[in-house]
């Protein structure tokens, strides 16, 4: 009896902490609380929200997307998010769900409106066609890195751009200005980028880490190689000196990667086969050019030509 | 509409021009009667014409409205256009039966083990153990194998059942409850069997430990982790720092409780908080509370021969401090982890019949470096202190922990084929338990297979 009564007592003291913190805690505000993933998410929910959304991004570029820790800082933030905006395709696989389900926030759960996932808007490349860890780090519905096509931005601002007006109806014909302004600038800037990037068509490239099947397909670039043996595994002496041979073999005018990933097996292949080593910014802030959507692909365009001469 | 409107035009056309035919036909008989005629078939004639202007400006303003219409539908059809179907875009074959099974995984391990004492004698002075804290056997043996299973019931409860297999083909159920998916306000409630959110190793499953055994105060104060049935409530404060509070009542028959009586014997409390410094550091610290009570609880795996046996209460206090460390956040090349926690552990009752109050305590602290993609080195310190100040009634019993110090010192190389995959190789040398140090050397596989939960922190 004793214990049963201290029992309660402890969990009524617990419940009164909890209510006393919670009348405590900022009053719910009008915009719309953004959670994105990656900085290309958070920097087009920007874009498109404005002053109506204020947007947390839990990843910078120097971070690998596939390998986030779930840390404390990331829950309480996803605790107050009204929406979380991510790549999706299982990119986010290792750490996603778990701040997801310790968020305890019904509104940012999978399949909820507050949940938004970018690759669901976009046609997928590299779909494997069977599923085996044998392969590598494999993503069933095909390869996550959507954002390095420029195709794909506006195909997804179209998807964001209806989600915030259904999240936040009072406020839609703001969005719906913002995405009209959005999506004319960002034709015109496809039009641009279109003709700037004529030369680089049927280039042949060597990658460090598949990151780049969108890029390639938008710029009809020719990935010879990568060198990693399988998508995510880190590559050995032996498999490097393959590639190599190959290299020889099919000559490339560079080997591209992302600035979260080391630059040590680049630097071999310039070394031994005298192949150009690129860095491509990948996202928002990968290189002090890339600053904001527009930005990235001109960073990426011009960071590409200037190698190519 | 438009039809029948230009049927009607035409039927007015047909009649004005005929009325004209019939005027140029009449015109020779008579002139004035003629004149009178021809006035009012102008008269007609304006009539008719004022009649189908009014038409076709009817007509226009239909024909616009059809025509923006059409527009609206095309515009919509294009926004449909650009949304992708819903089968395509959930990837789910809908009509497989299959599509709602549960997520499964299993996770296997197994491995070789050396001993320079013999394990079977093993004991940590002044300390009762518990249930399964045994060292493991010397040479190769399975280590115990886990399946999984996990998905949400519906829009308000999801469940995960879990259960070990272990070396000697006995099968238990290690986890299985229900939570909440929907509660308001950032709470959760559990129920069913769990491991509890105490301290920070503590609702860890085994595989997801760094070392291969526990440290030694979870060995002693909790029989390795603490398990039980009951209910759990949580709930994350609305704060830009993680702060989360927790409770939980147990039924109370795992150790250190035993035997409790009412089947609500024991409860906890805890509070779980962190935040990051910087790019490259992160933090997580906690405090904990377990009470447990026993009734008659026997030595842990001797027979029931009525000695040594304890009644009363326990109550336990965690300090846990976890900190982690990467370059610029990313893990990938290297990264850094310390963790260590303090235990704090009064009992009061009694011990065959002598009245008991002892203060006992133990702590460990242990890193963890990846010093390149695949490859990680570990060093563990362990320790623990039993009350020395005894009842002489109780000289000679397992609480009896002599003048020595348990503790133990451990060495680990980690090499990962993947996130799925790992072997460990561990060194100790164990100078917890009664007798000379025990030299162990340990090498583990762990694999996962199937899908596998996100890693919590």
């Amino acid at each position: 009896m004793k214990i049963s009564y201290a029992k309660s007592r402890g969990m009524a003291a617990i419940m009164l902490l909890a209510l006393t913190l919670l009348a405590l805690s900022s009053p719910a505000k009008a915009d719309l609380k953004i959670f994105a993933c990656e900085p290309e998410w958070g920097a087009l929910a920007t874009e498109l929200g404005g002053t109506k959304v204020s947007v947390f991004v839990a990843t910078q570029a120097l971070q690998d997307p596939h390998h986030i820790e779930a840390r404390p800082s990331l829950i309480a933030r996803a605790r107050a998010a009204d929406m979380v905006v991510c790549t999706g395709a299982e990119l986010e696989i290792g750490w996603l769900p778990a701040i997801q389900h310790q968020s305890a926030n019904i509104k940012i759960q999978p399949g909820s409106p507050g949940a938004f996932e970018a690759a669901s808007f976009v046609r997928m490349l590299e779909v494997p066609s069977r599923l085996d860890r044998a392969d590598g780090d494999v993503h069933a519905q095909g390869n996550p890195h959507i954002q390095t096509d420029p195709r794909n931005i506006a195909k997804v601002a179209d998807g964001l751009a209806s989600r915030f007006v259904l999240l936040d109806q009072a406020n839609a014909a703001f969005y719906e200005a913002r995405h009209r302004a959005f999506s004319e600038k960002w034709q015109a800037a496809l039009a641009r980028w279109q003709a700037q990037a004529a030369p680089l068509r049927g280039m042949p490239i060597a990658v460090q880490h598949p990151n780049w099947a969108y890029l390639n397909d938008w710029l009809g670039l020719k990935q010879v190689v990568s060198l990693e043996p399988k998508p995510g595994v880190p590559p050995s002496a032996g498999y490097l000196s393959e590639v190599v041979t190959r290299v020889r073999a099919t000559p490339v005018a560079m080997v591209i990667r992302a600035p979260h990933e080391s630059a040590r097996p680049s630097e071999f292949l310039t070394a031994q086969a005298n192949v150009p080593a690129v860095l491509l910014p990948f996202t928002i802030g990968g290189t002090p050019g890339a600053t904001d959507l527009v930005s990235l692909f001109d960073d990426t365009l011009a960071r590409l030509l200037a190698a190519k001469k | 509409m438009l039809l029948r409107s230009s049927t009607a035009l035409t039927t007015s056309l047909a009649a004005v021009f005929g009325t004209c035919v019939s005027v140029f036909m009449a015109y020779p008989a008579d002139v004035k009667a003629q004149e009178a005629d021809l006035v009012t078939v102008r008269r007609q004639i304006d009539t008719l014409k004022a009649d189908y202007e009014t038409k076709i400006r009817d007509l226009e303003q239909r024909l616009a409205k059809t025509e923006s219409n059409t527009a609206k539908i095309e515009a919509k059809t294009d926004d449909l256009a650009k949304q992708p179907a819903p089968a395509a875009a959930s990837g789910a074959d809908t009509k497989n039966p299959n599509a709602f099974n549960p997520q499964i995984s299993a996770v296997l391990n197994g491995g070789y083990t050396q001993f320079s004492q013999d394990p079977a004698n093993a004991r940590i002075p002044g300390f009762v153990s518990g249930p399964e804290t045994d060292l493991g056997e010397r040479g190769f043996s399975l280590g115990e194998s886990e399946l999984q299973f996990k998905a949400n019931v519906d829009q308000a409860v999801s469940g995960q059942l879990t259960i070990a297999l272990n070396g000697e083909d006995e099968v238990e159920v290690e986890e299985a409850f229900i939570e909440s998916l929907s509660l308001p306000l950032g709470f959760t409630a559990r129920g069913g069997r769990f491991f509890s959110g105490i301290g920070y190793l503590n609702q860890k499953h085994a595989h997801d430990w760094e070392f291969i055994d526990a440290p030694l105060p979870y060995v002693a104060f909790l029989a390795n982790q603490y398990r039980d049935d009951g209910v759990q409530l949580r709930w994350l404060a609305p704060t830009d720092m993680y702060l989360e509070f927790g409770s939980e009542l147990f039924r109370g028959d795992s150790f250190p409780g035993a035997n409790s009586g009412h089947g609500k014997g024991a409860y906890s409390a805890f509070v779980h908080f962190g935040d990051d410094i910087g790019l490259s550091n992160s933090w997580q610290a906690g405090l904990s509370y377990l009470r447990t009570k026993a009734r008659d609880r026997d030595l842990g795996d001797s027979e029931d021969d009525g000695a040594e046996v304890f009644s009363g209460t326990s109550d336990l206090g965690i300090a846990s401090l976890v900190y982690k460390w990467a370059p610029d956040g990313n893990p990938t090349e290297r990264n850094l982890k310390l963790s260590g926690e303090y235990f704090y552990q009064r009992e009061s009752g009694n011990f065959d019949g002598t009245p008991l109050k002892r203060d006992n305590d133990g702590w460990y602290l242990q890193g963890v470096y990846q010093f390149m993609p695949q490859w990680r080195a570990g060093l563990r310190y362990d320790r623990l202190a039993a009350d020395d100040d005894l009842d002489p009634a109780l000289i000679g019993t397992a609480l009896d922990g002599g003048s020595g110090t348990p503790q133990r010192g451990s060495a680990l190389l980690e090499y990962d084929t993947s996130e799925f995959g790992r072997l460990r190789l561990q060194y100790s040398r164990d100078d917890s338990m009664v007798g000379e140090p025990n030299n162990v050397v340990r090498l583990q596989y762990t694999v996962i297979l199937g899908p596998h939960a996100a890693h919590g922190f």
